[in-house]
């Protein structure tokens, strides 16, 4: 069973919808313990970084689920807001504290040349082998929707392993032991979106 | 590079699909006019007339929304009747993933800023409705019916500085029209959009959708009424676009 962790602000159905596509059982929850019974973790988010935070806090859910990342090993996957809480800090809205698991800060895309938010389509260049992208082709298109994203990595243990180019580069997909992080929506960028999401269940099931 | 997206967008009418013309339903519509493979991103809009976001009619739209969406792993940006940051949350939760606001925005713009700061600005689509009447365009309110107070330059510009996240244009004289998007309607606010703009109302054919896909400041074309007339239609535009278009085969 996966969990995908409920904090009111995520599109959860649509990322329930692709997991059960290909072929794994799913639970929408923000409960400790179906957290803690599941196999694999994923940490959503539609939103601003400062209310994914409070709403994560409220809920009593950051020592929850850092304890099953950062001490058991739990595999995690955070998608888009997902991905940014899971590093040190973001300036979205003023400066805020994430969760602090990758050691980078969130920042806006700074180009004045193109428009944001970046939404829509884009390139997702493979930088590393790795079994997360079977099936994925080098730069395949994925869905973007962000002002904000993480272009420098501070965290040794933290790999970049695609990017993406959007008036500069920024980290589309990154991985530490346990902890993967994708900027795109895997649940909404059609065959490789779902082939991403099915590799990374694979590494579990 | 991002590629230019093709969007389809659907009504419904009391949970039914419907087409539109000039802002009023016209013919019914049905899915399998779309190939939900091929399209980029869905947009679907609860047209029903006067209907309350927590009534308990409302609940057939959100049954429908939950099917589109069971079968599409590409964006569903969804509106109609959203008017507190709640609405957004429970569209969210049964398979939104952006929000579309209209009413609210014009008549408190202070609501785009609330709802960015909860769920971001790109979560956050502000549909803009104008008409073009005695040598003038104007922002329309009420289905398209009335015109509202804001100037529609000032509007287009107030709306970004409250941090909206992309702008869905739609030209109450093109709709339904297959005549063709409305160039002059572009023209007139190109200059003062600075986010993402989806052009909607009037392709009738491949070559009116390349014709504004072409602009640099157009990022998404929606079409509706054309998939109605047309076979294999997505992947049949999108055929004739990729030479000269980069968009997403």
């Amino acid at each position: 069973m996966i969990c995908v962790i409920d904090y009111d602000l995520g599109n959860v159905i649509s990322i329930k919808n692709a997991i059960n596509k290909v072929g794994h059982e799913c639970i929408i929850s923000d409960k400790p313990s179906e957290i803690i019974r599941a196999k694999a973790l994923i940490l959503p988010g539609v939103g601003s970084f400062e209310k994914g935070m409070k709403n994560l806090k409220e809920r009593n859910l950051i020592n929850i689920i850092s304890n099953e990342v950062i001490i058991k090993k739990k595999f995690v996957l955070g998608i888009c807001l997902g991905f940014q809480i899971m590093c040190k800090n973001s300036d979205e809205f003023g400066l805020h504290e994430g969760l602090g698991w990758i050691n980078a800060n969130v920042e806006k895309i700074n180009n004045q040349d193109v428009r944001i938010p970046h939404v829509g389509w884009n390139k997702t260049e493979l930088l590393e082998a790795d079994t997360i992208f079977h099936n994925i082709k080098n730069n395949e298109l994925f869905y973007y929707n962000h002002s904000y994203c993480v272009k420098k990595n501070n965290d040794k243990n933290f790999k970049t392993i695609a990017k993406c180019f959007y008036g500069e580069d920024f980290i589309a997909i990154g991985k530490k032991d346990n902890i993967y992080g994708i900027q795109p929506h895997p649940e909404k960028s059609q065959k490789q979106g779902l082939n991403f999401l099915e590799n990374f269940l694979k590494k579990i099931c | 590079m991002l590629v230019k997206r093709i969007i389809t967008t659907l009504m419904l009418n009391n949970g039914v699909l419907f087409r539109s013309k000039n802002f009023i339903p016209d013919y019914r519509f049905t899915l399998n006019f779309i190939d939900m493979w091929s399209v980029d991103e869905i947009i679907l809009l609860d047209i029903t007339r006067e209907l309350d976001f927590e009534s308990e009619k409302k609940n057939i739209f959100f049954s429908e929304m939950k099917k589109i969406s069971q079968n599409s792993y590409v964006p569903l940006a969804v509106g109609g009747g959203v008017k507190k940051l709640k609405h957004i949350e429970k569209l969210l939760k049964n398979g939104a993933d952006k929000i579309i606001l209209n009413t609210i925005s014009i008549n408190n713009p202070n609501f785009i800023t609330e709802a960015a700061k909860e769920f971001g600005s790109q979560c956050i689509v502000i549909s803009v409705d104008a008409k073009y009447e005695n040598e003038k365009f104007f922002l329309m309110e009420k289905y398209g019916q009335n015109k509202s107070s804001h100037d529609l330059v000032s509007y287009i510009k107030l709306i970004q500085e409250k941090n909206a996240g992309e702008i869905f244009l739609q030209s109450i004289n093109c709709d339904g029209s297959l005549l063709g998007y409305d160039l002059n309607l572009l023209e007139t606010v190109k200059n003062h959009i600075n986010i993402p703009l989806i052009i909607s109302c009037g392709a009738g054919n491949w070559s009116h959708v390349k014709n504004v896909l072409e602009k640099n400041y157009v990022s998404a074309a929606s079409l509706t009424n054309i998939f109605h007339f047309t076979e294999k239609s997505i992947k049949n535009l999108k055929q004739d676009l990729k030479n000269s278009i980069l968009i997403r085969e």
